[in-house]
């Protein structure tokens, strides 16, 4: 029999290919969305506090000792953030010797046993045999094959990767191991020098190349003993000759005067090009510091520089002697989305080599301008306008102001925000032709500009909700005016239909989701004021699918507002309503044949006869949807956010006590940033 | 084709032929040059079956016979004749007979008997009907089929489970000998004031002969379902306002609800306890057997010296609009002796403006009238009277509080004098009119007399403005504008700008509101128009905001765009334009009158916007 006929070699390639699969790449999937943070913190233990804090970052590189004094923290981190990559921190050529006599020699279970562990021909030493110390409580290892041998016939750099490999990477805490003080060269740490142990000052240049080499074989021995499911980064001034070996480096104290020159052109030049050096995936942390928290000039020109590349990732702290702040800035909140563009200088955009200039790259939900130059830049867009981010912090930077030029001043940056007053940006969430929209995010912080949710070709006050409803990756977008609800697509009108039959022609509440689970979308209605509380639901062809139901007395005339939530997490859509005018603010759930599924809850005041708009929307990210409220009329324009079982969450007050009323709520996540905004509608103005 | 034995005459066979009528036009050609005994037929138009006969002309079934038996028989022999004739008698007598016999026969198989619980019925009220029955011999497939008067509502029978809603029968059955039972209708009966009606019950049974047996019962309608009696004072004055009672009565078993009277267009309804809508009162509803007292005012509009009033009434009855005609009454209608007019030379007037009347009086009688006083009111109820001037000469004439007191007038004395007022609105409603009413009072021969006069209408007209206003910043502080505050040279600073057009009265008709936008000002086609459209062109630079049709009342209608300044140099330190020329035409729908008002320019200072207001002069940014 034949077995070599091509379509046998091409199954068992596909069979051999399952089984190697896992072996040609990491585990460890790096993010596409920006900005990307790091947090260098160096504490050897993590407090309880701490951890939701340090949960937030994407990268976070933390002292091996962690895994012995904080193991239950590095557990929770990993739990509140699946995603997080966390790398061990060690030091590659030096160690305290003296460990035991440290203060915190109590939290330096690894320390010591590394230390108990080090063979005395091991150290660093210059020709007169004394141990060279390069920090403050450490001395040098010696790195080059000069070392002696231990009695396993081990010399630094082949039981430092033995160590990582044994004692930290087989815990299974870890992502990869991050080792300090990788350099090129030696020969800056002292002018005599003795890494052969021969008693005599080692010229530099040989003394070089032998460290070069001896930590190109800790990397390399490192990598063969954890093999490619686990990360190796290093820090120190970029080595070309280690950088096959590391899946990225770390650029301290950006822009860093021992780094390229220290110019920025040159760093960012040597940022760009690293990555085509090193192992994948690729991280390469910036780490600016400043000891005042609030240099946010310092930061902003950090993390928009990081934000030229894409693999960089940002970190911000105190000092190189103190890495282990939680400090958050108002950048880190946006969600830049993925990058559309690659960096290019406003100045002169036929260059795309680094040098000092007016940079940006556009992301799909922001662009970032940095200043490398040493003069202040204004700089006029041309029909784009952006906004500003509206923090908390530098208010004079990110105030939320619309824009559509910037002066920046010398060695700064700025986040621009794509304007969101793009009606279709709003999805999902009914809303009135017309309205002016407020967006809020959870604690009543009005996180962007308002803007009209206004489609000129539909009459204005139309109750207008945008959606793929028939689940084929375009929007429909349908209209009621009238007691007609139109359904278009492309602008192109496809059907009409009467939800209640042309007897109301007032406002609707609207609503989409899959109730069935056919993968379309149904049509869910309430009759507005002067309606009664009667809810329907339709296919995506206008077809009534039952006779609907009544969420209040059939004899109100108040009508109703709908809005859909999974309440119990089965996948399976459940309807939730809101009396109108009229009727008392209680708030009903009810599966899609119209059976009440709980007691509801009372939204505000059970007296209170002004109507209830709601909206449902995940306002914390934590993957559940919220209840979101607000009075139609009569009571102050109270925001309140319920979880699913009525309980309040938050609440906060959307206008001036004495603005009017007509109040509409709504929720989407609009910069997609997998938090819901709330948007508060009302057409007066 | 068949051919008859002798072949002289045709033989008329329907399985064979179709009969043509000798008229049947749409065969038959009329053919001028044959007999006119004659016809032509249209070949193409005669469907014949096939292997038939064609019959053309008169066929007479009962003389032919007689002329044939004529010729055999009775031209021979009388006495064939006389033996027909008597033959034919005997069986026409004896099938009377059969018929007269089965009758007699069937009726008395059963009995039927109807009663009615009241005799005295008013439309609209309830009724039972009883139908006592006796089977006085076995009857099978027995049914007593009810045939009900029109308009009749059946509110319940019994036996109901014998009963058949679709055919109104009863099903009885097999009934034994003497089985006797009764049926009963309970329903309301309707219809005009003495219209007899009738009920029927009819037995039908294997045993009852082809018709059954039948019964009826016949009533009358005595009173109708709304009874309505109008009162009013003794003599009413032409043209003059008047008060009157409706005495209104709901003769029905029934609630009434939604029904209009109508007292006819000589009749111009004022005022009333009860809504007026298109000259009619409306009644939310009336319960059965309630009376109710309606006071009203009115205008009579005729010249008549009387005038019937006969009230329409439409009424909704179990969810049916039933119409009727209510009591009659007539109005007795004098002139007054004093006549009094007052009119108004303007036409259209402004809510506010002065109008000016002019008030002629009369004596007509031949003996003087004394104690004249003439109070005068706003014949309009949503507008009160401002104090009234007496403009012209007004010897003999006093006026204190809008009442003017005339010395007494000699037999045909009269005179004249001319007013001026005007009007303060109450309530802001559409398509309004003012008016000035004048209640008279005066004596003559020791008789009072009162009655009312209204001057001619005049036509309000719509209040309308507009408002433009531009703003960076909205009242609560969000930003709408973007761009350098102050503006700066060739950086574009964008404003939103908001027009308002506010109409407080009539319908209108074709509003445009036109702008211009300065050269260095652009329109980038973003905007929120809450009412009609804007329609704005680059090459003349001129924006226009169009309604087309505008509702009465009092609203207010928006448009906001934004707009984009690029200053030059040569506008560094001024305060540019933003919009300029702004005007507005509407067209007033009631009045007819055209409107129109200019706005002033916008510039960058935004004086509305609070929080970036003064910061519109051109600066320079490097």
């Amino acid at each position: 029999m034949k077995i070599y006929t091509p379509k046998n070699i091409l199954i068992l390639l596909f069979i051999v290919s399952f089984f190697y699969w896992p072996k040609l790449s990491l585990a460890i999937e790096t993010k596409d969305t920006y900005p990307k943070l790091a947090n260098y913190f160096l504490k050897w233990t993590i407090a309880d506090y701490e951890v939701e804090e340090l949960a937030k970052w994407d990268v976070l590189i933390l002292d091996m000792e962690v895994q012995e004094n904080s193991r239950a923290q590095l557990l929770e981190i990993r739990e509140l953030n699946p995603d997080i990559v966390i790398l061990a921190y060690i030091t590659s050529q030096e160690a305290n010797a003296d460990i035991y006599n440290s203060e915190w020699s109590s939290e330096a279970t690894l320390r010591k046993r590394l230390v108990n562990n080090i063979y005395d021909g091991w150290w660093l030493k210059n020709s007169s045999g004394s141990r060279v110390s390069n920090w403050p409580g450490t001395y040098m290892l010696n790195l080059t094959d000069g070392a002696k041998l231990n009695s396993n016939n081990q010399k630094w750099n082949e039981y430092l990767p033995k160590f990582i490999a044994e004692e930290i990477i087989s815990t299974g805490l870890w992502d990869g191991i991050f080792y300090d003080n990788i350099w090129g060269d030696v020969a800056w740490a002292g002018s005599n020098l003795d890494a052969d142990n021969n008693n005599q000052v080692d010229a530099v240049a040989t003394l070089n190349s032998n460290w070069a080499s001896g930590t190109k074989k800790m990397l390399q021995t490192t990598r063969n003993l954890i093999g490619d499911n686990y990360l190796i980064l290093g820090n120190g001034k970029v080595y070309t000759g280690y950088q096959s070996f590391l899946n990225g480096v770390m650029f301290e104290n950006f822009p860093a005067s021992w780094e390229s020159n220290g110019d920025w052109a040159s760093i960012l030049t040597t940022y760009r090009n690293i990555k085509n050096n090193n192992d994948t995936p690729n991280i390469t942390i910036i780490n600016s510091y400043d000891s005042n928290r609030q240099n946010y000039k310092k930061i902003r020109y950090g993390l928009a520089s990081t934000l030229m590349e894409n693999h960089g990732y940002f970190s911000f702290d105190f000092s190189n002697s103190d890495h282990g702040q939680v400090w958050w800035y108002d950048e880190y909140n946006v969600n830049l989305g993925q990058a559309v563009s690659s960096a290019y200088n406003l100045l002169d955009k036929n260059n795309t080599s680094y040098t000092k200039g007016l940079w940006r790259r556009d992301f799909t939900e922001a662009s970032v301008i940095i200043n490398s130059t040493d003069k202040e830049q204004l700089y006029i867009f041309n029909n784009e306008e952006f906004e500003r981010i509206n923090g908390s912090q530098d208010r004079s930077v990110n105030n939320g102001s619309i824009i559509n030029y910037i002066k920046l001043a010398a060695k700064d940056a700025i986040i621009l925000l794509k304007k969101t007053s793009t009606i279709t940006t709003i999805k999902n969430t009914g809303f009135n032709n017309g309205d002016y929209i407020r967006v809020f995010n959870k604690d009543g912080h009005q996180t962007r500009s308002g803007f009209f949710a206004y489609l000129d070709g539909y009459s204005a006050n139309s109750q207008i909700i945008i959606s793929d409803i028939d689940n084929d990756s375009i929007e429909e977008t349908l209209v009621n005016s009238n007691g007609i609800i139109s359904i278009y697509k492309n602008n192109i009108k496809l059907r009409e239909f009467k939800p209640y039959d042309g007897k109301f022609k007032g406002e609707l509440s609207l609503a989409v989701a899959d109730l069935n689970g056919d993968g379309t979308k149904e049509i869910i209605t309430g009759a507005g004021s002067g309606g009664g509380p009667h809810v329907r639901i339709f296919n995506q062809f206008g077809k009534l699918l039952t006779g609907g139901f009544f969420a209040y007395d059939k004899n109100f005339r108040g009508g109703v507002k709908v809005a859909v939530i999974d309440l119990n997490g089965d996948g399976t859509q459940e309807i939730i309503t809101g009396a109108g005018s009229g009727g008392g603010p209680h708030v009903r759930i009810f599966d899609k044949d119209g059976r009440s599924l709980t007691g509801g809850f009372f939204a505000y005041d059970k007296n209170f006869r002004g109507g209830v708009s709601l909206a449902v929307g995940d306002t914390d990210g934590n993957g559940q949807k919220e209840i979101i409220t607000i009075p139609q009329s009569q009571l102050l324009p109270e925001v309140k956010i319920y979880s699913k079982d009525g309980k309040v969450i938050k609440s906060f007050l959307a206008y001036d006590t004495t603005f009017g009323s007509g109040f509409r709520v709504m929720s989407d996540d609009l910069d997609d940033d997998g938090v819901y905004e709330i948007l508060v509608g009302a057409i007066s103005f | 084709m068949k051919k008859n034995k002798n072949n002289s005459k045709p033989l008329i066979n329907n399985d064979d032929l179709e009969i043509i009528p000798p008229n049947n036009s749409s065969v038959i050609i009329e053919d001028e040059n044959t007999n006119n005994d004659t016809v032509c037929i249209d070949r193409d138009k005669v469907k014949v079956k096939k292997n038939g006969n064609l019959v053309v002309g008169n066929v007479n079934l009962i003389l032919n016979p007689l002329k044939k038996r004529n010729d055999k028989y009775y031209r021979n022999n009388i006495w064939h004749l006389i033996a027909d004739i008597f033959f034919v008698l005997l069986i026409v007598v004896f099938v009377i007979f059969i018929i007269f016999a089965n009758k007699k026969f069937t009726k008395d198989n059963v009995s039927l008997n109807i009663n009615i619980d009241n005799k005295e019925l008013s439309s609209g009220s309830k009724v039972s009907f009883t139908l006592d029955y006796q089977a006085n011999i076995d009857t099978t497939n027995s049914f007593i089929k009810v045939a009900l008067p029109d308009d009749f509502i059946i509110e319940s029978v019994s036996p109901y489970n014998y009963f058949n809603t679709s055919t109104n029968s009863f099903d009885l059955g097999d009934l034994k000998k003497n089985s006797k039972g009764q049926i009963k209708i309970n329903g309301s009966v309707w219809g005009e004031l003495h219209d007899r009606q009738m009920i029927s019950f009819n037995y039908t049974c294997d045993q009852c002969g082809q018709t059954g047996i039948s019964n009826y019962l016949f009533y009358d309608i005595s009173q109708p379902v709304l009874e309505t009696k109008l009162l009013t004072e003794d003599i009413i004055y032409t043209n003059s306002e008047f008060k009157g009672i409706l005495k209104i009565t709901n003769n029905s078993d029934t609630l009434i609800k939604k029904a209009t009277i109508d007292l006819g267009p000589d009749i111009e309804l004022k005022e009333s306890d009860l809504e007026i809508k298109d000259n009619a009162l409306i009644i939310e509803e009336m319960a059965s057997g309630v009376s109710q007292e309606i006071n009203l005012l009115a205008i009579l509009k005729t010249d008549n010296n009387s005038l019937e009033i006969i009230p329409e009434i439409n009424a909704n009855i179990s969810g049916d609009i039933y119409s009727f005609l209510g009591s009659s009454t007539t109005l007795n209608i004098e002139k007054p002796n004093l006549a009094v007019d007052l009119s108004s030379d303007q036409k259209n007037v402004n809510l506010n403006e002065k109008i000016s009347y002019t008030l002629n009086y009369k004596n007509e009688e031949m003996v003087p009238a004394k104690d004249i006083k003439i109070t005068l009111s706003s014949g309009n109820s949503n507008f009160s009277l401002n104090p009234i001037k007496i403009t012209s000469d007004s010897k003999n004439i006093q006026i204190d509080d809008n009442i003017i007191t005339i010395n007494d007038l000699a037999a045909e004395e009269s005179g004249s004098i001319v007013l001026e007022t005007s009007f303060d609105q109450r309530k802001i409603k559409a398509n309004q009119s003012l008016l000035l009413k004048a209640n008279v009072e005066y004596r003559l021969d020791g008789q009072t007399i009162s009655y009312n006069v209204n001057s001619n209408q005049n036509k309000l007209i719509s209040r309308v403005s507009a408002t433009a206003k531009a703003y960076y910043y909205s009242p609560q502080g969000d930003q709408l504008g973007v761009g350098p505050l102050p503006p700066a040279v060739d950086m574009a600073t964008s404003y939103w700008v908001f027009l308002e057009f506010n109409n407080s009265g009539n319908d209108l008709k074709n509003f445009v509101l036109t702008a211009e936008l300065p050269d260095n000002v652009y329109f980038p086609n973003e905007k929120r128009v809450l009412d009609g459209k804007i329609i704005y062109g680059e090459i003349g630079k001129r924006l226009a905001w169009e309604i087309p049709s505008i509702l009465g009342g009092n609203n207010n209608y928006q448009a906001n765009f934004k707009i984009s300044l690029i200053p030059d140099e040569g506008d560094l330190g001024t305060i540019p334009d933003l919009l300029k020329n702004i005007k507005f035409t509407v067209t007033d729908a009631f009045t007819g009158q055209e409107l129109s008002g200019q706005i002033e320019n916008i510039n960058t200072n935004l004086k509305n916007d609070k929080l970036s207001s003064g910061q519109g002069r051109v600066t320079i940014i490097n």
